[in-house]
């Protein structure tokens, strides 16, 4: 009797963080842009690249700083840590070479801002996207 | 002046595009900052450990513990007024030649981004001579709690008066930035015997950056008109050229001597004063060459060692692999110039993990001296004394003369003696060569802050000035090894 339910329970331990850590990165639904790979959404976040590959200005935008998936976002696309990416920021910053993303509160907030414009890019925790924005990523 | 002006000019620009952002009450204008509060103790007391050329003091022998070698407090301000213009203006506090820490302009530009790939800016800017020129005073941008000294002393400017142009080429999954840029600089530099001045004008440079995945590298070329002048170099190099003249005028007189004993050998005289009088004629002649020749390689020495508009270059190749888990970093630099100045070549090698929050880096890094650090000096007149003349009353003037020079000669080489020897003096001090190993770690504490705690152990090659001290006191060793023991808290907002 025990032993299903405890396993049951061990699984939804072991599962929960990876099930909530899916990140999904979006435009919007009008947005032409196609599939990106992680090194493409990588180039856009850290301001290398300021076009969709396919033309087209791109606009990343962050969530907030200590939101849940930003870190998990930047982990798993660039490859870099939170203290790396302020690092390397403040790098472009404080040489007058570039600006960060700007920060966008959370889920809710970037879902919306970027529907309603084509040119932009961000990243939500998958169980959030809706029908007004399109999956260019898949992390 | 028309340096300042154009600073002046850009600077007001921006204050004006400030104001209207502002009142746009757009979040156009950002206002960040960084800073470093470090301290740092050096194992000798008799001597300054410092992290720049115009830093007049530091650790060892003016402070047991000190906290103004690396801290230092940045603020900028970042304006755009739309998407083609932006602006951005630097402050930095940080121990300056006068030992305070009085708030430095460092950049005032304008920027113009004329298409996406395309850029320029105009007014005060880094100096980007080296991988990190620009964010070299940034400590929570670093790995280190300062860049490798053997390879940032090199150039002691920091920031350029003048224009860039930056060119961003996408080929595939190579990024390569062009940036060509030319202007003048300037930096105040204590020394022992005064503050000297340092500048370049006509500066001209071009870098060449290339991103290939976690892969980066970087050539950089500049070349400048070099000036490094102070009280004690003037009052120098204006005495070898006092020299030089009074050398001339000992000339002038031997060869009045010359010609006065020739025209006397053209009278009927005995011939033993016949003979005598053309001896004194070809030796004074020698004397006179000799001293010609002397006060030219007087004037050769002030125009091979006098540090005065002269050209010079700097060329640096770096590269920097950084996949995320850990990092090795390099550059390799050479300095040449035209005066007593040393040519400089200077390389490290970095290296770090990253472990969770925190990232030990080890570094070596060293300088060695291509110039000759001793010369010869100019040549004395080496010609045999002018002969004497028979003591009768027609040729007491000319032997007058000839006695004026024959004493003048000794006196003249004692000079030059002793300008050599200071010339030796000053070449010596501009010996660089030195090594330094350094391990360290970085602390990612929280956000937007780290500590850092780093350990250098500095040796000075062949006993020689010591490049990165100052007030070297009597008893200093210069051949025993130095540690350096830093803590520093960097943070960015």
């Amino acid at each position: 009797m025990k032993t299903p339910l405890v396993r049951a329970t061990l699984i939804m331990l072991l599962l929960a963080p990876l099930a909530k850590a899916d990140i999904a990165v979006i435009v919007s639904a009008k947005s032409s842009a196609g599939n990106l790979t992680a090194d493409q959404v990588s180039q856009i976040f850290l301001g290398k690249s300021n076009s969709f590959p396919g033309g087209g200005q791109a606009v990343p935008v962050d969530q907030s700083e200590g939101a849940g998936p930003r870190e998990e976002f930047y982990t798993k696309v660039t490859g870099k840590s939170a203290a790396q990416v302020k690092a390397y920021w403040s790098k472009l910053i404080f040489s007058g070479k570039g600006q960060p993303p700007k920060e966008i509160g959370n889920d809710g907030a970037v879902k919306k801002l970027i529907a309603d414009n084509p040119n932009m890019i961000g990243y939500i925790d998958k169980g959030a996207v809706d029908s007004s924005v399109k999956v260019v990523l898949s992390q | 002046m028309k340096q300042r002006l154009m600073v002046a000019a850009v600077g007001s620009a921006l204050v004006a595009l400030t104001s209207q952002v502002w009142a746009d009450g757009s979040d156009a204008f950002k206002l960040r900052g960084f800073g470093t509060v470090g301290v740092v103790h050096s194992s000798t007391d008799l001597a300054d450990y410092r992290t720049g050329l115009n830093q007049p003091n530091g650790a060892g022998y003016s402070h047991k513990y000190d906290f103004g070698v690396d801290s230092k407090l940045g603020l900028q301000a970042d304006m755009k007024a739309n998407d083609i213009l932006s602006g951005t203006i630097q402050v930095i506090s940080e121990r300056r030649y006068d030992k305070t820490f009085k708030p430095t302009l460092e950049w005032a530009n304008a920027k113009i981004q004329a298409t996406s790939d395309l850029a320029f800016h105009a007014g005060r800017m880094a100096l980007p001579v080296y991988m990190v020129s620009d964010y070299r005073k940034v400590g929570y941008a670093n790995p280190w709690v300062r860049p490798p000294t053997e390879v940032y002393f090199q150039v002691p400017f920091s920031h350029l008066d003048g224009a860039d142009a930056v060119y961003r080429l996408n080929t595939g999954d190579v990024s390569t930035t062009f940036q060509a840029y030319g202007g003048r600089t300037k930096n105040k530099i204590p020394t022992s015997a005064g503050m000297n001045e340092s500048e370049g004008r006509r500066t001209l440079g071009l870098n060449v950056t290339s991103e290939i995945g976690s892969l980066t590298l970087r050539a950089g070329y500049v070349r400048t008109r070099f000036t490094y002048q102070g009280p004690a170099t003037n009052t120098f190099f204006n005495s070898y050229r006092a020299l030089a003249n009074g050398v001339d005028k000992l000339a002038a007189g031997a060869a009045q001597v010359a010609a006065g004993a020739q025209s006397a050998g053209q009278q009927p005289l005995p011939a033993p004063i016949l003979t005598a009088l053309s001896n004194t004629a070809t030796s004074a002649a020698a004397a006179a060459a000799d001293a010609t020749a002397t006060a030219q390689s007087v004037r050769s020495i002030v125009e091979r060692y006098e540090a005065d508009n002269v050209p010079a270059s700097f060329v640096g190749f770096g590269a920097l692999y950084d996949p995320g888990g850990w990092f090795i970093q390099a550059e390799y630099t050479k300095r040449t110039n035209d005066s007593l100045v040393a040519d400089t070549t200077a390389w490290y090698l970095s290296g770090g993990v990253r472990v969770g929050k925190f990232t030990p880096y080890a570094t070596y890094s060293r300088i060695k001296t291509d110039s000759e650090l001793t010369s010869n000096g100019a040549s004395p007149i080496s010609a045999p004394a002018i002969s004497n003349l028979p003591a009768i009353p027609q040729l007491a003037a000319l032997q007058a003369g000839i006695d004026q020079v024959n004493g003048g000669v000794p006196q003249i080489n004692q000079s030059l003696g002793l300008l050599n020897g200071g010339l030796n003096v000053l070449l010596f001090a501009g010996s660089t060569a030195q090594r330094n190993i350094t391990l360290g770690v970085r602390w990612d504490v929280m956000k937007n802050m780290d500590v850092k705690m780093q350990w250098d152990q500095l040796k000075i090659d062949n006993k020689g000035a010591g490049y990165t001290l100052n007030n070297n006191q009597v008893g200093f060793d210069p051949g025993k090894k130095i540690n350096l023991f830093s803590l520093a808290v960097d943070f960015v907002f």
